[in-house]
């Protein structure tokens, strides 16, 4: 029995490479095969649509698990609480700017984050950097500007809006969360390899181990969530959106909503809400801008991989009212 | 007990080794056929290839440690927090989440995106009639919260590679366009040409275009009429919009979709209410789809 267990899985293994390697070699053979020509078209544009999506997360991703291996190696406790300033509320002005310094995308900050939580860094922080660093950096700024050539104050609105917003957050954060943990932790029922029995025995070696490890953890809900992405992409009609545009109250709902579907990198986003510039009101697009990427539905599953359910929860519910109504008052105020 | 454990694991490493090479594979396919650059923009190539070599390195480790007889353990501090799956069911499901993309990537990777995608997308085809009422020439440093942008040295592209245009150079094409009487759309100025175009209307009728995009046709189009359009990209084919011009002729019988490359003169229709440039097409001529079906870098650098 379990022997037969052993052939069968040794046997899908090399059964599995080979494949890889015939499609490697032969795939402009095999799809020329008559049977593809009865997929749907739209097969093929998910199928392109969401593997773009992947492969432009990937690197970012991989760069995430060694920064984070990184601190797992080199930074302490101790390190953290020295520069953390004393202040739990001040803290979070300092952390909703670092992003200026460290231009760090979605897909990037969430290993690190989760990282720099689990070393003792508090959670209102954490997410005040997570939310922040992908927005308030010179990246996304310059490709706001430019997207928004004829209103360049879309940019620095973009800015402030969104260190508004995770200001607000992180202290909504500090209130609710502030003594229990938040991150994701397995139930120590499946002991497994941490036996600890070669203690430094190879530590580079270890870390390889450990990033592909964190790889697969994190891409199975990556997949799903660049799966669902496709989809929306793919088959949901942007134009049926135009008649919501000139809503006041409603407009900006309108352009969350999307910018959740879409999970459009944050350094791009900017090109797609100013396709809607003549028809959605500015605070619509401000709404798009601020809101897509801190929250959308690459980065929700991401999150899950990571955070326990039930503060992802209360992020899906805080980040959107948050930025709605500061939007709102935005809209009412300054503009 | 405990020795069957990780036995299973071994396989785990196994699987996740050959999946990671797997990908490995899909990325060296994608750079040598240069199909990489219909799923995302030149300008990124350099991520593909360092996930190339990540995944062949970890890739390379884990077949080792999944058929290496003795069992290595690693300490990484990490407090069980990794996991894997421990029914039959759901390690294959896990694992086909990887092997299908792989799969269809490795077969489907040559498709172009056509216009059954432009259709559910925005196009704009003139200038925003909301921008063109408050329209100011955008000061250069004129605010000092405008952060830096690293200014690389002009004439630094490739072809294959446009860089973003500098401010400088936007407006020297601007005047450029309003001077020439024929403008020649090409690649690596699609966009900002474009836009020209639309905003710079009213100077630009008459004038002599040749532009080359695939035939898209919106819903309340007349029978003569077509889009000439291309998808421009930013970083990936997931944040792709469409770009295009009307135009007008006899082309009622060419269907979606084919590539076609026209020459006309620039006019001026009415379309939803606000005027919109128009090719009268003079000439034309069906073409294959180009190597490069996109155009890339939307965006205008910050000097």
């Amino acid at each position: 029995m379990f022997n037969l267990t052993k052939f069968i899985k040794g046997s899908f293994s090399i059964l599995l490479f080979s494949l890889f390697i015939f499609l490697f070699l032969f795939a402009e053979l095999v799809n020329k095969l008559a049977i593809f020509d009865k997929f749907p078209g739209a097969f093929f544009n998910v199928n392109t649509i969401f593997l773009s999506i992947i492969l432009e997360a990937i690197p970012f991703i991989l760069l995430g698990v060694f920064v984070s291996a990184i601190i797992q190696a080199f930074v302490t406790e101790n390190t953290i609480q020295k520069i953390m300033p004393r202040n739990a509320y001040l803290a979070v002005i300092p952390a909703a700017l670092i992003g200026i310094i460290f231009p760090i995308c979605e897909c990037t900050i969430i290993p690190v984050v989760r990282r720099l939580i689990k070393k003792g860094m508090p959670a209102h922080i954490g997410v005040v950097i997570m939310l922040s660093a992908p927005i308030i950096n010179p990246v996304v700024y310059a490709s706001t500007y430019f997207a928004f050539k004829s209103t360049p104050y879309m940019a620095n609105a973009r800015m402030f809006v969104s260190f508004i917003c995770t200001i607000i957050i992180g202290l909504i954060i500090y209130r609710y969360f502030r003594s229990s943990d938040v991150l994701r932790t397995r139930k120590p029922v499946h002991q497994h390899h941490h036996d600890h029995h070669h203690p430094q025995k190879n530590k580079l070696l270890a870390t390889f181990y450990h990033a592909s490890d964190e790889l697969f953890d994190m891409g199975k809900y990556l997949f799903i969530g660049a799966f669902l992405a496709s989809l929306f992409q793919v088959f949901f009609d942007r134009n049926m959106l135009l008649s919501l545009g000139t809503s006041t109250a409603g407009a900006p709902g309108v352009m969350m909503g999307l910018s959740y579907v879409l999970s459009v990198c944050s350094a791009a986003d900017a090109f797609i809400a100013s396709s809607f510039s003549s028809t959605f009101t500015k605070g619509s697009l401000l709404a798009f801008l601020v809101f897509g990427p801190m929250l959308d539905i690459k980065n929700t599953f991401m999150l899950v991989a990571y955070f326990k359910k039930r503060f992802v929860l209360f992020l899906m519910v805080v980040i959107p009212i948050v930025v709605y109504v500061t939007v709102y008052i935005f809209q009412l105020t300054v503009w | 007990m405990k020795r069957m454990n990780s036995e299973k694991k071994t396989y785990h490493h196994l699987f996740r080794g050959i999946i990671l090479i797997g990908f490995m594979l899909l990325l060296l396919k994608l750079l040598l056929t240069n199909n990489i650059t219909l799923f995302i923009a030149p300008k990124m190539n350099g991520f593909v290839y360092f996930t190339l070599f990540v995944f062949l390195l970890l890739g390379v480790l884990l077949i080792f440690r999944g058929t290496s007889e003795e069992n290595a353990h690693y300490d990484c501090e990490c407090e069980g927090e990794h996991s894997y799956p421990k029914l039959k069911l759901m390690s294959l499901l896990l694992y086909l989440i990887f092997i299908i993309p792989i799969t269809t990537g490795l077969l489907f990777a040559d498709h172009v995106l056509g216009s059954s995608v432009a259709k559910n997308r925005t196009l704009k085809l003139g200038a925003d009639s909301q921008d063109m009422a408050n329209i100011q020439p955008v000061k250069k440093n004129s605010s000092s919260s405008n952060p830096s942008q690293p200014d690389s040295t002009l004439g630094s592209s490739s072809a294959e590679m446009p860089e973003p245009l500098t401010q400088t150079e936007y407006s020297s094409l601007t005047s450029n366009l309003l001077q020439a009487p024929s403008v020649n759309v090409t690649d690596d100025t699609y966009v900002p040409m474009v836009n020209i175009i639309q905003e710079k209307l009213p100077k630009m009728i008459g004038k002599t275009i040749t532009i080359k995009g695939f035939i898209y046709r919106e819903k309340n189009l007349f029978q003569d009429q077509i889009i000439i359009a291309r998808y421009g990209i930013t970083c990936c084919v997931a944040d792709a919009s469409v770009y295009g011009i009307m135009a007008k002729g006899i082309v009622a019988s060419l269907p979606n979709d084919k590539w076609i490359q026209v020459t006309g003169t620039i006019e001026q229709t009415i379309f939803d209410g606000s005027s919109i440039p128009i090719i009268n097409i003079q000439d034309y001529k069906i073409i294959p789809v180009p190597k490069q079906p996109y155009v890339y870098d939307a965006g205008v650098r910050i000097e």
